[in-house]
């Protein structure tokens, strides 16, 4: 009774602290409803071949704009705030209450899944309002392997903030590792897994993940079956991230 | 058996050893001091008994427990303000304190808190736009809410303006009156003896002096400084202690301050000198403080 009034306490402060936070609540969610919204109306007539069918850009772009939404709002978003909490001391401070690093970790995770849930709808709402892109095929597959995604790049966002030096480089750091891999795993526009940027692509998690997302969201029907090996991948950075994160991770202020 | 029992504890960041073989105890009810110059290891110390740090060697109990290896049983029982402070952003003074009463069992109400520290009406306000001074009570107000047995407050005072300062010795007198056990450090002669107990002076990691500031005074063997100059250039009668003059103005340290006194003022209205700037100072705990600390 009493920890479960400690994490529905911490959830309010997550999402609080998240909120009223200009800079990361803008960053997070601005960010990919405008790249959709403004690719997808400039590339609406767009088509391209996966395989023996051919698709419209648009119905490329919304999962894959979800899948960068959620890669914002776990990866990203966790990695900064941690490293900014973690130099200012404010991680010091909880772990000298009865909180509990577990109970931090659990809350701050939960908090960033209903971003995440959040940008699921927000992205995959708009895509079929503003651009006409159709309903998942498969609803239940789609939210299951996107929440999955989501658990292993929330993994690899504590993971990351451990190994930033200090807060001040954070931003440079998280984004300057973000956007280039984002942009060869064919997040913005399809890139052929035969290309080189494709093949060095391949090696990262997020075009096994946009791929997983999309065959899943199977927008006309046609595309193949989840892989299993995309899947696998993505778990395999997510069990890196998370043990990474358990070995490495500091609460308290790095010495400069 | 006493709240905090240190034995002999060493800690080193790589060659440079903080603490240095250091033995403390804390009976319920104290308020003791840690006092000593930057760099001395007061810090190193208070965050080994607070479960921050580990320990190289010696051997620690806190509340009956090893910091290092507690729990949120210990963590429920001790209050902390740390050197730095940290106050998570976006918040308000009611959400901010509602939020870590929710971490304790036996938590005080964030209006009860706010009133010992001396902040009320603030509660709508959002953390980060009070000033320092300000959030540093907010986050002795934290430290007070789980209504801990044991207060760890290192350099509490520090950043406050006089008057605050004043008000924060009353909050810490207050803690001593319910008989709430703390251990704050300090750069500050006046704080120590005006809070303390007893009180160890530490520097370059080791213990150098440690008692009540009275009794640390007079084993120093300080002695009390009588100084006036004086016009005219009149031989000095003799005076028990030593006597050091600079053309008209003389310095007499004494053991036997009334008896010296005693003398001098005799000495000079009966030979009508003028006496001027007439000073009787005792040994400071400052002056005990600076011999022990610079040697
Ligand atoms: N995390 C750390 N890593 C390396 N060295 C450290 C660390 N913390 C403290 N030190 C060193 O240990 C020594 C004691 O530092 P400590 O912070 O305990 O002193 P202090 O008495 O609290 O000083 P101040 O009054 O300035 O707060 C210093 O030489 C300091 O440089
Ligand atoms: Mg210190």
């Amino acid at each position: 009774m009493h920890n479960l009034r400690k994490l529905l306490r911490q959830l309010q402060f997550e999402q609080r602290a998240f909120w009223r936070n200009p800079a990361s609540a803008v960053f997070t969610f601005v960010f990919p409803v405008i790249i959709l919204v403004v690719l997808g109306n400039v590339n609406s007539h767009a088509r391209f071949q996966v395989g023996a069918h051919s698709y419209s850009y648009d119905d490329y772009l919304a999962p894959a704009m979800s899948t960068y939404g959620i890669i914002s709002a776990t990866f990203v978003s966790l990695a900064m705030i941690l490293s900014i909490r973690r130099d200012s001391g404010v991680l010091k401070r909880f772990q000298g209450t009865p909180l509990g690093s577990t109970m931090f970790i659990v809350s701050i995770l939960i908090s960033s899944l209903i971003n995440v849930v959040i940008m699921m709808v927000l992205t995959i709402g708009l895509g079929m309002i503003s651009l006409g892109v159709h309903f998942p095929a498969n609803a239940l597959e789609t939210t299951a392997i996107m929440l999955f995604g989501a658990v292993c790049f929330a993994g690899l966002g504590v993971a990351m903030a451990a190994l930033i030096p200090n807060s001040d480089a954070a931003p440079a750091i998280v984004n300057g590792i973000f956007f280039p891999i984002a942009f060869i795993s064919g997040i913005f526009f399809p890139i052929s897994g035969s290309s080189i940027l494709g093949r060095i692509g391949n090696f990262f998690p997020i075009s096994h993940y946009t791929t997983a997302v999309f065959d899943a969201y199977n927008p006309i029907g046609t595309a193949p079956k989840v892989a299993g090996t995309d899947v696998l991948i993505l778990a395999a950075w997510g069990v890196a991230g998370i043990l990474l994160a358990i070995r490495r991770f500091k609460w308290e202020p790095s010495r400069r | 058996m006493d709240i905090i029992e240190v034995d002999n504890v060493r800690k080193s960041y790589g060659d440079n050893e903080a603490v240095g073989g250091i033995s403390l105890r804390v009976g319920e009810g104290e308020v003791v001091a840690l006092l000593g110059p930057n760099g001395a290891g007061k810090t190193t110390t208070v965050e080994i008994l607070e479960g921050y740090r580990k320990r190289d060697s010696g051997s620690v109990s806190v509340l009956g427990m090893d910091p290092w290896h507690a729990g949120s049983a210990f963590r429920s029982r001790v209050g902390l303000v740390l050197q730095e402070c940290a106050l998570p952003p976006g918040l308000t003074v009611l959400e901010l304190l509602t939020l870590y009463a929710a971490y304790y069992e036996h938590a005080r109400s964030p209006k009860e808190v706010l009133a010992l520290v001396g902040l009320e009406g603030v509660e709508g306000m959002r953390v980060r736009k009070l000033s320092g001074g300000q959030q540093r009570r907010i986050d002795l107000a934290l430290a007070l809410i789980g209504d801990p047995a044991l207060i760890f407050l290192d350099e509490p005072t520090t950043g406050f303006d006089p008057g605050a300062r004043r008000s924060a010795w009353e909050i810490v007198k207050g803690m001593q009156s319910i008989g709430k056990t703390v251990v704050l450090t300090t750069h500050y002669m006046d704080e120590a003896y005006a809070l303390a107990s007893r009180l160890y002076i530490i520097a370059r990691g080791k213990v150098v002096e440690e008692g009540t500031p009275d009794a640390i005074i007079q084993r120093s063997q300080r002695r009390t400084r009588i100084t006036f100059s004086h016009a005219d250039v009149h031989e000095l009668p003799p005076v028990e202690g030593d006597v050091q003059r600079d053309g008209g103005s003389v310095v007499v340290e004494t053991d036997v301050p009334l008896k010296a006194l005693h003398t001098l003022t005799g000495w000079a209205i009966d030979n009508t000198v003028n006496v001027e700037n007439l000073e009787v100072k005792n040994p400071s705990l400052e002056d005990v403080y600076l011999e022990l600390t610079n040697a």
